[in-house]
């Protein structure tokens, strides 16, 4: 029988406790590190993120070779090994703290109102056998207390997403709706969320290594907001850093999609949401959303999404903000161009065309322009030794 | 220990075997439950249920139209781009606006992606480790004594000189193989972000827009990743077709694991860039797509036609946690098969599971009757028989095979050959994953060259301007996922939806039994199955039911919505 060996990230494992040979370059004291990954209304999607995370690449944790990070053995139905009841041993050794090292509990999508379903279920998880639980919300009850720290992943789990938006049958929500406002880890770490829809992998993976690091008593705990957000990530409104954001300062706008203007009037969010996928994109630096010519729709708010339906429709406020950007922005925008025209002719051209194979490139202003570039260089010139 | 069973739970009747329960069954996607019967040397029953239900339908029902698509794509975060394509598809048909060409080039580029994604991660992470070395040193030792001293033909190419050596690289985290498809998938993963802004809930789509902001940078990201991924196609190939070949010979009750009949539905995928998708037009879509569709029963093709395909599809629900209220309506032309999703609607009533009665969250499609599969093994099946293959530099079908031209990167070019096997069982479903990679890939870069076209013709506006539709207005989108065919239907009045329903690839292979008490496809591949495994009760007792399941690479994602 398979105890060891080959399988130990991902099953079948060993029931017995091991007392593992501590490595002469170990930082902190956890050597492995189990991380049950659990699922309520979820379509996987925050897991398929997490794979493209790059900083480290999760394999290289579930390897044990990032210095300073314990070992991970990770518990998700789509990678484990272990099936049915060797995959359920697992958990109800963890439900009654009997494994061999903490377990991280991250949750991904919607918590489901089990009552609602009567005698059936939405979510089984496990047969019962014993006294184990049969849902996956029943599972999230009995593991919360004994978790190192509970992790919410994607605007599901931080929120409830789509699950539990209009319509719904399942009466999802949140997981601090289901765990309360006094909920903490046996660490005492009240639900860290990391929303979007799905999140960018690596604003997952700098957090739970930020919490490891904490848990292994190298770092502090990272600043969350108040509603359990990583601060530094989710802080500033994503239109702040977006590449299209200086047309929405000079009052341009796209009117088709595909086209490299402001994406307000289209229906993007952008100004209102906290995100940070305009530096980060989502994996490796690719993709996005307004970078790549997609509206922002609120996926990694909690409003997410009623709140921003319909959907590729402009934003009433805009009505205001935008309008108000093409007036002073349009303005900006003009004296901005005659700058811009006589910087881009060197002082050994004034007067004349441009030495360039390509095209003609006169500059040649007007008696009007030219006094104002005068006058703007003599202001300039003033200025100078300070 | 494993723990023993106790009775709590509800198991379906044992025909005087032993029953086995798996649940959860790993290595799928979003949780799955398996009920076996066994008599020792066989499986001789099962029951197949899918354990979740989030209800999406019901979520789009009643809203806006223009919300459909971003809430369809979070059906499925495995394959979330299918899935906003397909709902595209949909909009687009009820609205009646046409993707310009580019628009269409983009789309056939990041769905073929999505497919190599969904075919490597599966044949490394969800597939693979049931093969892997120490899995056949604990099941089978005999199997796994003589891979140590059985060569491996494609040495040359993939590096492993025995087939023991494959097995250790199929170990998860550990192993070469499953080590090295981690990054490469994330390079795929650049790959659909590159086209679609997002993966994998695409960022750029909109009615009517695949709302990429084109400039070269999209196609030198895009192919430079694409050519530095050739070599890995022709290693997975090899490795595919060494692995597979050696497990027929080792013991030959491989041919009969997961065998069932050659009964595939498809809907085909990755369309001509000058074809208008509307209803009238399906059969002439369908017949210039790439992957062909068609369906095929006990071997023989009954219907190529993209437009019968559709009409004969309808969903059972006798078995499964549903009630279906009929609705009233007419395609626009044709006959719709009773019981056929457009109009109709199913509403959860969620009941303790009940094996002689309802026992699953999945649907049971059928069509006129037939119990079909959609898998790659389909999709390659009907393409190969097709020889109206647009002519190219990559891809030929010949009517038997399809052979496929991976040119030069490291490894020199490389004409792989997929052949139509002798039987359709759990390892020709994988060889097909295998192949599908090239497929899709080559299929890729076909599309590319057509938008490298578009630039230099000029036509590379990515959106038709569209308002609206008043009125009532119906669509359907038909098209393929790496794992088969997903179909969304769509009704609004006065841009408000008013009927949304799903099938996707699953809901055909995870169906539970039918009115007629037939077992849906995976359930027929279980039953019959030979027990190979020397395991017994230990805990890789039932590894051969899990080689069976994991050939269908099942996602209850897509399969439950």
């Amino acid at each position: 029988m398979i105890t060891q060996g080959p399988f130990a990230p991902l099953g079948v494992r060993s029931r017995e406790r091991t007392v593992e040979e501590p490595s002469s370059a170990r930082l902190g004291p956890m050597e492995k590190i189990y991380l049950l990954w659990l699922a309520g209304g979820s379509c996987d999607g925050c897991s398929v993120a997490v794979v493209g995370a790059t900083n480290p690449p999760v394999e290289h944790l579930m390897q044990g070779i990032v210095p300073g990070l314990p070992r991970l053995e990770l518990l998700h139905t789509a990678l484990s090994v272990e099936m049915g009841n060797e995959y359920i041993e697992t958990l109800a050794m963890a439900a009654r703290n009997e494994l061999d090292a903490p377990f991280v509990l991250v949750w991904e999508g919607s918590v489901f109102e089990e009552e609602l379903a009567g005698d059936g279920f939405f979510y089984k998880l496990g047969d019962g056998d014993g006294d184990n639980a049969t849902t996956s919300t029943e599972w999230l009850g009995r593991l919360a207390p004994n978790a190192a720290a509970v992790i919410a992943i994607g605007s599901c789990a931080a929120w409830g997403g789509i699950p539990s938006s209009h319509g719904n049958d399942t009466g999802s929500k949140a997981v601090m709706d289901h765990l309360g406002v006094d909920y903490r880890s046996a660490f005492g770490v009240p639900v860290v969320n990391i929303p979007g829809c799905s999140p960018i992998g690596d604003n997952f993976m700098e957090t739970a290594a930020a919490v490891l690091l904490f848990l292994q008593g190298l770092a502090p705990l990272p600043d969350f907001d108040e509603l359990g957000r990583p601060a530094w990530l989710f802080s500033e409104t994503v239109h702040r850093h977006c590449p299209r954001a200086g047309y929405y300062e000079e009052g341009v706008f796209a009117e088709h999609y595909g086209e490299h203007e402001c994406l307000v009037e289209l229906g993007c969010w952008g100004p209102v949401v906290q995100c940070n996928i305009a530096e980060r994109g989502i994996v490796n630096g690719t993709g996005g959303c307004m970078q790549m010519g997609g509206i922002c729709i609120g996926c990694t708010m909690p409003g997410f999404p009623d709140k921003f339906s319909p959907l590729y429709s402009t934003p009433p406020g805009s009505l205001l903000s935008s309008n108000t950007s093409r007036v002073f922005g349009g303005f900006i925008r003009r004296i901005r161009r005659i700058t811009m025209v006589d910087k881009n002719a060197s002082a050994r051209w004034e007067g004349q065309d441009a030495p360039s194979g390509f095209a003609r490139y006169r500059s040649k202003p007007g008696s009007g322009v030219k006094l104002i570039h005068r006058a703007y260089r003599a202001f300039q010139q003033s200025k100078i030794g300070g | 220990m494993t723990p023993t069973m106790t009775e709590r739970a509800p198991r379906p009747p044992s025909s005087g075997g032993k029953i086995l329960s798996l649940n959860p069954v790993t290595r799928v996607s979003g949780p799955m439950g398996v009920h076996l019967d066994t008599d020792g040397s066989q499986i001789t029953d099962a029951w197949v249920s899918g354990n979740f239900y989030r209800g999406y339908e019901n979520i789009i029902n009643g809203r806006d139209i223009r919300d459909a698509m971003p809430i369809a794509s979070r059906i499925c975060g495995w394959c979330g781009t299918v899935h906003m394509s397909t709902s595209s598809l949909a909009c687009e048909m009820a609205w009646g606006v046409q993707l310009p060409p580019m628009a269409t080039a983009l789309r056939t580029i990041a769905q073929c992606t999505e497919a190599i994604w969904i075919h490597a991660a599966h044949l490394a992470t969800r597939a693979g480790p049931d093969y892997c070395a120490e899995v056949m040193a604990t099941t089978s030792p005999k199997i796994w004594e003589r891979a140590q001293r059985t060569s491996a033909r494609g040495a040359g190419t993939h590096g492993y000189e025995s087939i023991a050596e494959i097995m250790e690289a199929l170990t998860p985290v550990s192993g070469r193989y499953w080590a090295q498809t981690i990054p490469a998938g994330r390079r795929v993963m650049e790959m659909i972000n590159v086209m679609y802004g997002k993966f994998p809930h695409p960022s750029v789509l909109a009615p009517g827009a695949v709302g990429r902001t084109m400039s070269w940078a999209n196609f030198t990201e895009y192919y430079t990743r694409l050519y530095m991924s050739v070599d890995y196609v022709k290693q997975v190939c090899a490795l595919w077709d060494d692995l597979v070949d050696f497990l027929y010979e080792a013991d030959p009750r491989f041919m009969e694991l997961g065998a069932r009949p050659t009964n595939f539905i498809h809907a085909g995928a990755w369309d001509d860039t000058h074809t208008a998708y509307t209803y009238e037009n399906l059969d002439l879509v369908g017949s210039l797509r790439l992957a062909k569709p068609g369906v095929m029963v006990d071997g023989q093709v009954v219907t190529d036609r993209l437009s019968e395909v559709h009409e004969g599809i309808a969903e059972h629900v006798d078995h499964s946690f549903y009630e279906r209220t009929a609705g009233s309506g007419s395609a626009p032309s044709g006959s719709l098969a009773d019981g056929h999703p457009w109009f109709g609607s199913i509403s959860p009533r969620p009941s303790a599971q009940d094996f002689s009665g309802r026992y699953s969250w999945v649907a049971a499609p059928r069509w006129r009757g037939e119990v079909l599969e959609t898998t790659p093994l389909g999709r390659l099946w009907l393409t190969a028989l097709r020889t109206d293959f647009p002519t190219n530099d990559f891809i030929e079908t010949t009517g038997h095979s399809i052979k496929i031209v991976v040119p030069m990167n490291n490894q020199p070019e490389t004409v792989v050959e997929w052949k139509i096997p002798q039987r359709v069982n759990t390892l020709e479903r994988l060889r097909a994953d295998a192949y599908g990679i090239a497929f899709a890939g080559l299929s890729a870069a076909l599309a590319l060259l057509k938008a490298f076209e578009f630039t230099r013709t000029g036509e590379t506006q990515v959106s038709t301007p569209t308002e609206i539709p008043d009125g009532p207005r119906m669509g359907v989108g038909l098209y393929e996922s790496g794992r088969g065919m997903n179909v969304h239907w769509l009704t609004t009045d006065n841009g408000k939806v008013t009927n949304y329903q799903v099938i996707g690839p699953t809901t055909w292979n995870a169906s539970p039994r039918d009115a007629e008490g037939r077992r849906g496809p995976l359930e027929e591949a279980l039953a019959g199955s030979p027990i190979i495994s020397e395991a017994g009760d230990g805990p890789l007792g039932t590894i051969d039911a899990a080689r069976v399941i994991h050939s269908f690479d099942p996602c209850m994602n897509c399969g439950v919505h």
